[in-house]
């Protein structure tokens, strides 16, 4: 069976700087990959060639193995792939409910554009809300999302990837200006609700979030995989802790 | 109800038509200074239809429409992909490209031993299918009163299915849109087409009102009013551009109050409303306030 995603030899640049350089990473079927690095190393820009966002300049990207790298987004997205983004992105026009409907649009039949049948519209009602019941936000449904607390925000952005029923999630710094009690929180939610039956990267500085719902961990380090492997034996090496934590740190 | 009452609804019906195909692109993000084009597309359809090719009415209007969201669909196709002021740009472009193109368009052919069609920039007289048909005006009104119906009708059931909240998060945002899985161009595409039928209907009916056309009359200040309306009425709801072609025509213009200076008041309205509220009176938040209301 092909991995769940398979990046190989993957660069991409902007201007003069090198975001990623000849990346190979590969990720088994329902395993959840924590990658971390300092700022600027490019792990957001995975992310966003993972999703269609950039192009890379060479390298491939499969997913199930099929090739994506240069598909635009939109039809990454309806492969199976859903992210959230480093500062909650949200429709701030749309209510709560409306921005969780928001990732159900793409996956209707054709007709719902024009027609939704009172049955199915009460089914995916019932469907989200239970999906927003999950982070205790069912009463805020039809608030606007400027009503929601940082925490909400992020939670919505879940919710919404749960919504799209995606095989690969990527998360972009989820537990990023948290408190410790949410931080725990939201690690409980993702490994309960998010990653069971699904394929994850999670981006995140908060080194415990990590290490509680991901066995393995890459890093990256001025666009250069610098290690790979279980999480414990990642975070013993000493490349990691100097380019993590600068040298003489340790 | 007397002439001049019918000729102010007519008019405010009719400019409604604009004002919804400009707030239907509003809302999918994208600004048009263009809209007329689209108005006269109808009108010079449809006109050519039953006055040229002796077409019934409806058969008519709905080549009309067809050309328009046809014509609309196919300017967006490689527009979609400027934004902004870049796509404004170009379909104030277009917009004049068929104001030219119609000064110099002649379509002349014999009907019951008169020459009749479209004659450049003299215009395109005699579309008169409405009186010989014996249509009193209160009672085309009724019909054009009941195609803007049928527009709010449509308006509301793709509200209720998925296009207008599809149109409404590409509008807002497109790289989520498109991490959604939202295909963005394509949707603008289809939201142009449907405001190119639109402002055609528009047009189609127009034209058998007036029983005249002529290609000043599709200038860039019609495709201005028409943005305006609806960025003085709200972007939240379809009555939004309503409600500014009410408050301009409706207002301004019939009342006669502010006789000369109906430009420069409408101009000053257009302004304080934007920097007191963005997005129009009957903005989204207000319509979401307004459907928590009728919750309860």
């Amino acid at each position: 069976m092909a991995a769940a995603l398979e990046v190989a030899g993957l660069t991409c640049r902007f201007g003069g700087v090198t975001a990623l350089d000849r990346v190979d990473l590969a990720l088994a079927r329902g395993e959840a990959l924590g990658l971390i690095g300092p700022n600027g190393s490019g792990k957001t820009s995975l992310l966003n060639v993972v999703s269609g966002h950039h192009a890379p300049e060479t390298g491939s990207v499969r997913l199930g193995g099929r090739e994506i790298a240069g598909l635009p987004s939109d039809r990454i997205a309806t492969l199976g792939v859903a992210r959230t983004f480093q500062t909650p992105r949200v429709l701030t026009r749309l209510t709560v409910f409306e921005n969780l409907r928001a990732a159900r649009h793409a996956r209707a039949p054709g007709i719902e554009m024009l027609w939704q049948a009172r049955a199915a519209r009460r089914r995916e009602r019932e469907r989200l809300l239970s999906l927003l019941a999950l982070f205790g936000l069912e009463g805020k449904a039809h608030d606007m999302p400027d009503a929601l607390t940082l925490m909400e925000l992020r939670e919505l952005e879940i919710a919404r990837v749960l919504a799209a029923d995606p095989a690969l999630i990527l998360l972009d710094e989820p537990a990023a200006g948290m408190t410790e009690a949410e931080t725990d929180r939201l690690a409980r939610t993702v490994a309960t609700h998010l990653l069971p039956g699904r394929s994850a990267i999670i981006i995140e500085h908060k080194v415990t979030f990590v290490t509680a719902l991901c066995k393995r961990i890459a890093v990256l380090d001025a666009g250069r995989k610098i290690a790979d492997g279980r999480a414990t034996d990642v975070l013993a090496g000493s490349a990691v802790r100097q380019s993590y934590f600068g040298a003489g740190t340790c | 109800m007397d002439g001049f009452t019918i000729s102010v609804l007519s008019n405010i019906a009719l400019f409604s038509f604009l004002a919804i195909s400009a707030w239907v692109l509003l809302i999918a993000g994208e600004i048009s200074f263009g809209q007329q084009a689209y108005f006269a597309l109808g009108a010079y359809g449809a006109g050519i239809a039953t006055a040229v090719w002796q077409w019934p009415f409806a058969l008519g209007v709905a080549f009309g429409i067809g050309l328009g969201a046809l014509v609309g669909g196919l300017v967006a196709w490689p527009a979609v992909r400027l934004s902004g002021l870049h796509y404004a740009i170009a379909t104030l472009a277009f917009a004049e490209l068929v104001r030219a193109t119609l000064n110099v368009f002649t379509y002349r052919r014999d009907v019951g031993g008169v020459a009749t069609g479209p004659d450049g920039a003299n215009g395109f007289r005699d579309i008169r299918w409405v009186y010989e048909a014996g249509l009193p005006p209160g009672a085309y009104l009724l019909v054009i009163a009941g195609c803007l119906a049928g527009v709010i009708g449509l308006v509301a059931l793709l509200t209720r299915g998925r296009f207008m909240a599809r149109l409404r998060i590409v509008g807002e945002d497109p790289i989520l849109a498109a991490m959604m899985g939202l295909p963005v161009a394509r949707t603008r595409i289809a939201a142009a087409a449907l405001a190119g039928g639109i402002a055609a209907l528009g047009g189609a009916l127009y034209a058998h009102l007036a029983t005249y056309v002529e290609p000043a009359q599709f200038s860039v200040m019609t495709g201005v009013h028409a943005l305006a309306y609806g960025l003085i009425g709200g972007l939240g709801t379809v009555f939004g551009p309503i409600l500014g072609v009410l408050i301009d025509i409706g207002l301004l213009e019939s009342l006669r109050i502010f006789a000369g200076y109906r430009m420069v008041v409408f101009g000053g309205l257009v302004a304080v409303v934007l920097i007191l509220r963005p997005r129009g009176v009957l903005d989204e938040r207000m319509m979401h306030r307004v459907a928590a209301w009728l919750r309860r």
